[in-house]
């Protein structure tokens, strides 16, 4: 029954996936133009330096809304479809506890997002070798780490938002999901994040338990 | 889980948020940071002077009230307008009867400043080690960078690649100094807009200080054996021109010193100042050839020192307390408690909370008595609301708003 | 005696401060076949949705074979075959995959009573359902609950949007599925023909109340219209329903016989008509 879960979640959001798939492999493609821009124009020396002296973050920035975007977009391909027509109706009839069948969706939309996330990461990380040593690499990955984070909790939300059946309860759901997110994307140090990782688990969980909540309302029929 | 137990998590959660960023927010409208005013000591009065450049007519003020005319103002403190009294050709020849020339002044004119962030903040562990002796003038990029923790490795640039050869010239003559890895720390300067470059100072396993740096190619290794007289905290590199000392040694029992050298030999020197707390204060100094003016910021307000620059002795000081803050007062009336994810020393992110005084509890009372009057529900609710907002005041009324029935009220929840 | 399947007590609701229905009352015993009847606003799919447990009614409880709505266990979940309104269906798979995403949760899947009702429809098997006609769609929603092969079966106004043809066939589906296999059906619909060759019960809900529950032949066999002469007082007697008065005569509904009315008052001839289920329900509810 899992599986089948997963099969019908797969079937809304492989074109997503594809498409998600397609904006990391862009991505990765241009970091790698950027970088080699980056050692032609300013020279080794002077790009190592910049990371040093000035902290400058190496590669293209929009690595920073990147895993977000494509969170969200995971999201709503699962969602819009479940609450267009009331379908999440069909789905929670569906002879399995309703909690367990969100738990899959979840974690499904989660793996495919942590599945985009490491393998992208880890190409990145792969290709940089070459030019940085391990520890601009590692600063990097500080940098983007938050970043990186960020997608899971905006894919938790958007999908606490969508299951909310109100209109009216949306807006506080967003801003809310706004304001948490935004702790991601603070003004720091590569590595500056490190103590406030438990925090960042703290908003995944949260993020995690918020669309239970929703579709405790969405059960009570509320309108 | 329950509904009820989530509904309560969340709450609990954009409580918290909200304690971060509503007082974030008001912060941000309404911040106006306290001016210190800038104090510089004399020569000519032997005072510390207040100098305010937005007043016209009397930019300075002695601390015994004492007012004086910008014209006034640039003589009375030759050491810091000497370059405007050339410009009017009223530069003195002496002063204290010591002859001055403008080179000699520039050669012993510098600015420090110290930030704590820097003793908390993640370190990279690339570090760039420049000639120090480069055969053109000003400081030329080398085309490596190296690392040193349980050995030092110089890694070129170009090829990503480690250059063995030179690590291991460097890797024998740390051995050989005695070094002892693995590395606790390494302090240089690594901004190349200097007129000469004196490398790192590195503390090894040991709780020993060595000086490295590069000469002609070749390492210079030494250790500073200052140990001997303090246990260092942290080291601040400076390059001034006149080259009488290397920077600034802060002990672990707040004292700080510059490190000076001579005879090829490396001396402590301290400055006359009381316990600097170098995780938390700031410090800023600026020597001229005949007294350091310095300031000490702490979290309670601003200490400024005059130091003899010859001997590093007091001989002025006075004190500011912090000036208030329109936001702080605002919060302190508003908000019982905040969170904060930032602070002034240290990078790393990670929640405080702050607890702002009694009189935002005023506010809560008021708020809680408002929610149980206005807004509607069963008793049950009432209760539940005001008190939640009696202890969470703003943050906590926010969450509730921001969560399903508050206002509309389910009557079977 | 019968077990039953479908109890509802004392639902009771309201949205804001407008009741739906106070202490409604009913029951459906297996192998009955039920039609919920009611104009526009009267609370059907409210109904439909307090069983499933998709609403939380502000009093009363709802069981299906027993156990409570908010909390059905999934083995009865199985038990239950649901047609939302509109013949809503996860519209992004194709014919094929639907069946291979259902197929999976129950243990008594019949693949073929599906693949059956699915090739008198000119779809391809690797059609979107999305692309689909609405009668189409019904056919698959119809499809998937057959082979489901639920002891239950709730239907939310599953004549909305299809055309006479789909109509009827889908009304022999379910009568042949549940004669064959002592099927209980809970239905609304609009459309009350469709009704008449279907229920054996019907339920039929005023605003706040039901109306009358009782089986559709009884109503057939025993609600008439009548016409009597005008000078009667028949107005306000609770016998009678949606008494008007057209031209110089009365036009009045009631379950008495007619030799009762006529000895009622004490006429000779009267004239009375029997009724289709259509007829019934305007004369129970009125035309407003």
């Amino acid at each position: 029954m899992t599986r089948a879960i997963c099969y019908k979640e797969w079937i809304k959001t492989r074109r997503v996936f594809l498409l998600s798939a397609l904006l990391f492999a862009g991505y990765i493609i241009y970091a790698f133009i950027h970088t080699g821009h980056l050692f032609r124009v300013e020279g080794a020396v002077a790009t190592w330096a910049g990371m040093i002296l000035k902290q400058t973050f190496l590669l293209p920035t929009m690595l920073r809304w990147l895993p977000l975007v494509v969170g969200i977009l995971v999201s709503l391909a699962q969602f819009v479809p479940e609450m267009t027509e009331k379908r999440l109706k069909l789905t929670l009839h569906l002879p399995m506890p309703g909690h367990r069948i969100l738990i899959v969706m979840l974690l499904h939309g989660i793996a495919l997002l942590l599945a985009l996330y490491l393998l992208s990461a880890l190409l990145l990380a792969r290709g940089l070798a070459c030019y940085y040593p391990r520890e601009i690499l590692a600063a990097l990955a500080w940098q983007a780490l938050p970043w990186f984070i960020a997608g899971i909790p905006g894919y938790l939300f958007t999908a606490w938002a969508c299951i909310e059946p109100t209109w009216k309860q949306r807006v506080p759901n967003a801003l809310v999901a706004v304001v948490s997110l935004s702790a991601c994307y603070l003004d720091a140090q590569p590595g500056s994040y490190l103590a406030f990782l438990p925090c960042l688990a703290l908003v995944v969980l949260i993020a995690f338990l918020a669309p239970f909540y929703s579709i405790a309302r969405f059960k009570e029929g509320i309108q | 889980m329950k509904k009820t137990t989530i509904h309560v998590l969340l709450l609990l959660f954009i409580t918290g948020i909200a304690a971060w960023a509503l007082p974030a927010l008001s912060r941000e409208a309404t911040h106006l940071p306290g001016r210190y005013p800038f104090i510089y000591y004399s020569s000519l009065l032997k005072e510390l002077c207040i100098i305010d450049y937005g007043d016209e007519e009397t930019p300075l003020t002695t601390l015994s009230g004492q007012k004086y005319t910008e014209a006034e103002c640039d003589s009375l403190l030759p050491l810091l307008n000497f370059r405007q009294l050339m410009s009017d050709g009223k530069l003195p020849d002496t002063i204290d009867g010591i002859e001055i020339t403008p080179p000699l002044l520039r050669s012993k004119s510098m600015i420090f400043r110290y930030n704590p962030i820097a003793m908390r903040s993640p370190r990279l562990g690339l570090h760039i080690l420049y000639e120090s002796m480069p055969r053109r003038v000003g400081i030329e990029m080398p085309g490596d960078l190296f690392r040193l923790e349980k050995r030092i490795e110089f890694i070129h640039c170009e090829t990503n690649r480690i250059d063995h050869e030179k690590s291991a010239r460097f890797q024998h003559a740390l051995d050989r100094r005695g070094y002892r890895f693995p590395a606790r720390w390494s302090s240089g300067n690594p901004n190349p807009r200097k007129a000469y470059d004196e490398g790192y100072f590195s503390l090894d396993h040991a709780g020993h200080l060595f000086h490295i740096k590069m000469v002609n190619g070749r390492p210079y290794v030494r250790d500073t054996r200052v140990h001997e007289h303090l246990d260092p905290l942290a080291f601040s590199m400076l390059e001034v021109s006149d080259k009488r000392f290397y920077g600034f040694l802060f002990g672990k029992a707040g004292d700080v010193y510059i490190l000076e050298a001579r005879d090829g030999r490396y001396h402590p020197v301290p400055l006359d100042l009381p316990p600097f707390d170098a995780l938390r204060d700031q410090l800023v100094i600026m020597g001229n050839l005949l007294y350091w003016n310095v300031s000490v910021t702490t979290p309670a307000g601003r200490s400024y020192y005059a130091l003899r620059t010859s001997t590093l002795e007091r001989v002025a000081e006075h004190h500011v307390t912090r000036p208030p803050d329109p936001s702080e007062r605002l919060a302190a009336w508003i908000f019982p408690f905040h969170l904060t994810f930032v602070s002034p020393d240290s990078a790393y992110l990670y929640p405080r909370l702050h607890i702002n005084g009694p009189y935002a509890w005023l506010t809560n009372i008021l708020l809680a008595a408002l929610v149980a009057i206005f807004v509607p529900g069963t008793r049950r609710q009432r209760v539940f609301h005001s008190s939640y907002i009696l202890i969470m005041g703003i943050a906590g009324f926010f969450a509730l708003l921001a969560l399903p029935y508050f206002i509309t009220n389910n009557p079977r929840k | 005696m019968e077990e039953t399947i479908i109890q509802c007590e004392q639902i009771t609701h309201y949205y804001g401060s407008r009741l739906i229905y106070e202490d409604l009352n009913f029951e459906v015993k297996r192998g009955k076949i039920l039609g919920l009847l009611g104009k526009n606003g009267t609370g059907k799919t409210t109904i439909i949705n307090i069983l499933n447990g998709y609403l939380l009614p502000r009093a009363g409880t709802c069981r299906l074979f027993g156990e409570e709505m908010r909390s059905l266990s999934p083995a009865t979940k199985a038990r239950v075959g649901l047609l939302l309104e509109g013949h809503v269906q996860h519209a992004y798979f194709n014919v094929e995959q639907i069946e291979r995403f259902y197929s999976r949760f129950f243990p008594r899947w019949k693949r073929e009573a599906y693949h059956a009702l699915l090739e008198k429809l000119q779809v391809s098997r690797t059609q979107k359902i999305s692309t689909m006609s609405r009668g189409q769609r019904s056919q698959v929603a119809l499809g998937l609950l057959f082979a489901q092969d639920p002891e239950l079966l709730i239907l939310d106004d599953f004549s909305m949007g299809l055309d006479p043809g789909y109509r009827r066939l889908f009304v022999e589906y379910l009568k042949e599925y549940a004669a064959a296999g002592r099927k209980t059906i809970f239905l609304t619909s609009h459309i009350i023909q469709d009704m008449e060759l279907l229920v054996d019960d019907c339920i039929i809900l005023d605003y706040g109340r039901i109306l009358l529950h009782e089986p559709t032949a009884y109503i057939l066999d025993n609600f008439r219209r009548y016409h009597l002469p005008s000078p009667l007082p028949i107005a306000g007697c609770n016998e009678f329903w949606s008494t008007e008065r057209v031209g110089d005569h009365w036009e009045t509904y009631s379950f008495l016989p007619p030799e009762e009315v006529a000895r009622k008052y004490g006429l000779t001839d009267i004239r009375h008509e029997r009724l289709s289920l259509e007829d019934a329900f305007i004369g129970l509810t009125g035309k407003y």
